[in-house]
């Protein structure tokens, strides 16, 4: 298993739990899908821990995990999205500094194809290379500049230029 | 600062948002889909559950006489005597029961050959009784 100890291994895999929500939150959004979305993440990744070669980072292994089990789970449920809705249930009890341009974000998101913000996420709010973020949406990496590419002129058109 | 770098500024702070605790959130169940996905299969379910009007199979049988039949008008029972009269009155109307028979028999079980057969058989009698008396 590379270099690391699996005990260490452990650790910092633990440690990456605000990176797999930060991820699939980012893909699906705040709702049922990103809470389901992250513990099946870590369930994929404690059953794949054999297959870590410890040749790249913990973080990239688990970023890319958490971005592929957030893209499947959103294919899987996307008849069900017509007839179940997650909505705000009580307002925002940590809304932070930059709340209304967060949540003018997010709604412009919810406007993109999974592949776009999938993308989107890895490149602009992870700030990975396009190598990387084509690796974890599982395209080619002029796919993904495609998708990024797109996510950005829609975002823009979506949002008018204010952000 | 332009678009991209405004993009990614507020793209760090949507992450930086997306670790903390997420606001409560609750599962509603959109009404209008819903409703509107239990109509189409509701109609579905009425159209095809709807009887369709099935094709008499007596027609096509009654089809291949009805050249013979066009006869019968012809023919002129007025030079009869009145027993050759009585004889195809009585012979015809036996054979129109027959056939009315093999009708019904026919129309409640279609597929049937038994019953097209009888059904033939009773229009070809009605058929040779027609010819016979035209001579």
């Amino acid at each position: 298993m590379g270099t690391a100890e699996p005990e260490q291994l452990h650790d910092r895999i633990v440690e990456c739990a605000p990176l797999v929500r930060r991820v699939v939150r980012g893909i699906l959004g705040f709702g049922h899908d990103a809470e389901d979305a992250e513990q099946e993440s870590f369930a994929q990744i404690l059953a794949s821990l054999g297959r870590f070669d410890g040749r790249g980072s913990v973080e990239g292994w688990v970023r890319c995990i958490a971005a592929r089990t957030a893209i499947r789970l959103r294919r899987r449920r996307r008849w069900a999205r017509w007839f179940v809705q997650d909505e705000p249930a009580a307002p925002d009890p940590d809304p932070g500094p930059d709340a209304e341009r967060i949540a003018r974000l997010l709604r412009a998101l919810e406007r993109l194809s999974v592949q776009e913000r999938a993308v989107f996420v890895m490149k602009y709010q992870e700030g990975r290379s396009f190598a990387e973020v084509a690796e974890a949406v599982g395209c080619a990496e002029a796919t993904a500049r495609s998708y990024a590419f797109r996510a950005s002129r829609k975002l823009r058109r979506i949002l008018g230029g204010a952000l | 600062m332009n678009w991209e770098e405004n993009l990614e500024s507020a793209a760090r702070s949507l992450g930086a948002r997306l670790e903390r605790p997420a606001p409560p959130v609750r599962r509603r169940l959109r009404t209008l889909p819903i409703a509107g996905g239990l109509a189409a299969v509701a109609v579905a379910a009425l159209l095809a559950a709807w009887p369709r009007p099935r094709p008499d199979p007596v027609a096509p049988i009654a089809a291949e006489y009805a050249e013979a039949f066009r006869l019968e008008a012809l023919l002129d029972q007025s030079s009869w005597d009145p027993e050759a009269r009585r004889a195809f009155t009585e012979a015809m109307s036996r054979i129109d029961r027959a056939i009315e028979a093999s009708h019904e028999a026919l129309r409640r079980d279609p597929a049937n050959p038994v019953h097209a057969e009888l059904c033939h058989l009773a229009y070809d009698a009605k058929a040779r009784l027609i010819r016979s008396y035209r001579r």
